[in-house]
């Protein structure tokens, strides 16, 4: 399931330019590639208390949002919305944030919104939220609990579209505990102009009594 | 998508004023003030109202267009209208803030701040900055300005005085010089976005002048409709002197050949008396051949990056010339407004822990993401960690050659 740094990844960050750590990365994984003998494959992640086919990863103590496909493994501080209605990331690139008036994890009803900068030299923690693919799971640590879900969607909407149908990508009056990632694309000109929104479905939770078990 | 404060490390930061999440910290702000006078360091005007933006809302202080009563009892400016408004708000998230403030005559209406004027003209704003009393100014120093008469020292003490007393008498009718001028409508307004504010004046049929009872008014000078930023204008009065040494000259002339004949007729022709006796009074009069006005037009100053500071008029009395000044020392500035420096607001997103209450005033939803930013995704660490991944690497790739080569 693991997927290396891609080569479209690397042409996008040369690119970009100032992304001189990615080369040397890059670079440096290619060495390893030729230098030792490859041990085959990834090992998926860590998993525990399965049930009805569920295999999640072990509880992190700190809250993390986990992708594994790619390499996301980020924690969690709760944000909040400015009085005009922007959501902004934490300041940290390397963090992501949920808006703490939507849905908790794992919650039944509502929509759990998380937030995280692109970054478009690289480095940015939602960067390649992009490549996520249905049927991806997601997992997000809360308190001690794992919650996993499944993406169903990805969409890249323009800044009015969201703004047009934020009742909907946002909005609490959902009945299923949704999870929506929101991350920004297309960087033309000095600024993004569009957002990244990955719909994710809940799979169950280790504090559900059947996974548990 | 992305604005300023969503950039993380983006160097772009450092050159702007970023407000942190607290409410009491000003996003934007700006002031405006009609009229501010002093006169004899006694101050009077209109006020000033001032705007500031925390982010979630705007506090004004002090009185929009505020009426003309509240300039009290005061003689320098006629005016009809005072104009005076600011406004602060947060745009995206960005701070923005313009202010307007201007005067005019009987007639003049005041517009919405932020319209490209502020007030309109009415009738003229009449201008009385100083009463010059000319009349006790001339002293004639014997040792210099009669010095060539020492010769005549039994009759000297009784001369001058009469000498003197002729002087003034031909200087009493004109004594009053008034300075002062019209203005039609003057205003300034600025506006100010984070690490910019510009700002401007325009003045509407304006102007300085000088008025000499019997001899007229002097226009000194016409004030341009919309200066440079900071315009000096010099009042140069020489036509003033040049008027009044004419009409001493007239009255000592009468004088020496009329009652003071007996006197002086013996002691010197009279033309030379009359030079010297004028040069006499010339040079009291020396300090109105200079600048009598220090004024300045749309005076701009940017004490800081992102704030302007703009006053339409600045306008004092010169200390030089406060000695002819029957009225004390006056100083002016009308139409005053600063903008800025506003910042770009950040709201917390920084916070641990989930146990912050959700503010009421906030929206119930978002309508925009600011999730991306122009730079600041590597840190030193990983650029250290990736050097050192490249060394480990290499060596782990020299080895596998040696091994391969082995084989």
């Amino acid at each position: 399931m693991t997927t290396p740094v891609t080569r479209e990844d690397a042409k996008d960050e040369r690119r970009s330019g100032g992304s001189l750590p990615v080369v040397i990365a890059v670079l440096a994984l290619a060495l390893l590639v030729t230098g030792l003998v490859w041990r085959g494959e990834e090992e998926p992640p860590t998993a525990s208390g399965a049930g009805d086919g569920l295999v999640l990863p072990d509880a992190r103590s700190a809250d993390t949002l986990e992708i594994p496909t790619i390499r996301l493994a980020a924690p969690i501080d709760a944000i909040e919305i400015d009085p005009a209605g922007v959501l902004t990331p934490p300041s940290d690139v390397k963090r992501v944030g949920w808006w703490q008036r939507s849905a908790d994890p794992g919650a039944g009803e509502g929509q759990t919104v998380i937030t995280g900068h692109t970054v478009h030299t690289g480095g940015g923690v939602m960067n390649r939220v992009k490549e996520l693919e249905r049927g991806d799971e997601v997992y997000v640590h809360d308190d001690g609990a794992v919650h996993a879900y499944e993406v169903t969607a990805i969409q890249t909407l323009s800044k009015e579209q969201v703004s047009r149908r934020a009742p909907a990508l946002f909005g609490q009056d959902r009945p299923d505990g949704r999870l929506v990632l929101v991350t920004c694309e297309d960087w033309v000109d000095g600024e993004y102009q569009s957002n990244v929104v990955v719909f994710a479905r809940p799979l169950g939770s280790s504090t559900d009594e059947d996974v548990a078990a | 998508m992305v604005r300023l404060g969503a950039m993380g490390g983006a160097a772009l930061l450092t050159s702007l004023a970023i407000a942190p999440a607290m409410a009491a910290d000003v996003v934007a702000q700006s002031s405006a003030n009609a009229l501010t006078l002093s006169i004899a360091g006694n101050g009077q005007g209109s006020g000033t109202v001032t705007a500031t933006h925390d982010g979630t809302s705007q506090s004004v202080e002090g009185r929009v267009n505020p009426p003309i009563d509240v300039l009290g009892n005061q003689g320098l400016l006629n005016v009809g209208v005072l104009a005076q408004d600011a406004v602060a708000s947060v745009q995206g998230r960005a701070g923005v803030s313009a202010a307007c403030a201007g005067v005019a005559g009987d007639g003049g209406a005041v517009a919405q701040v932020g319209d490209s004027e502020c007030i309109t003209p009415g009738q003229p704003v009449g201008l009385s900055i100083a009463n010059l009393d000319l009349t006790g100014t001339v002293l004639i120093n014997p040792e210099s300005a009669l010095g060539p008469l020492s010769a005549l020292q039994p009759v000297i003490d009784q001369l001058v005085g009469p000498l003197t007393a002729a002087i003034s008498e031909g200087l009493a009718p004109l004594g009053d010089l008034a300075i002062g001028g019209t203005l039609g409508a003057v205003q300034s307004q600025c506006e100010a976005t984070p690490g910019d504010a510009t700002g401007g004046s325009t003045l509407t049929d304006s102007r300085i002048s000088a008025t000499l009872p019997g001899a007229g008014e002097f226009v000194l000078l016409q004030l341009p409709v919309n200066p440079p930023p900071n315009t000096k204008v010099v009042t140069d009065l020489d036509v003033v002197v040049d008027a009044v040494l004419q009409g001493v000259e007239v009255e000592l002339t009468e004088a020496l050949t009329g009652a003071l004949a007996p006197i002086v007729g013996a002691l010197a022709p009279v033309q030379q008396i009359n030079e010297l006796l004028i040069a006499a009074v010339a040079d009291a009069l020396a300090p109105l051949e200079e600048n009598v006005l220090d004024i300045t037009l749309n005076k701009q100053s940017t004490p800081e990056d992102g704030r302007i500071e703009v006053t339409a008029i600045d306008l004092s009395l010169l200390p030089a010339a406060a000695q002819f000044a029957g009225a004390p020392l006056v100083s002016a500035q009308i139409a005053s407004v600063t903008c800025g420096a506003n910042a770009v607001f950040t709201p917390p997103s920084d916070t641990p822990e989930d146990d912050t209450p959700p503010s009421d005033d906030l929206p119930d939803i978002p309508t925009e993401v600011d999730a991306g930013a122009a730079g600041g995704g590597f840190s030193a660490a990983d650029g250290a960690i990736a050097a050192g991944l490249l060394m480990l690497a290499g060596a782990a790739g020299l080895s596998g050659y040696r091994r391969f080569s082995v084989r």
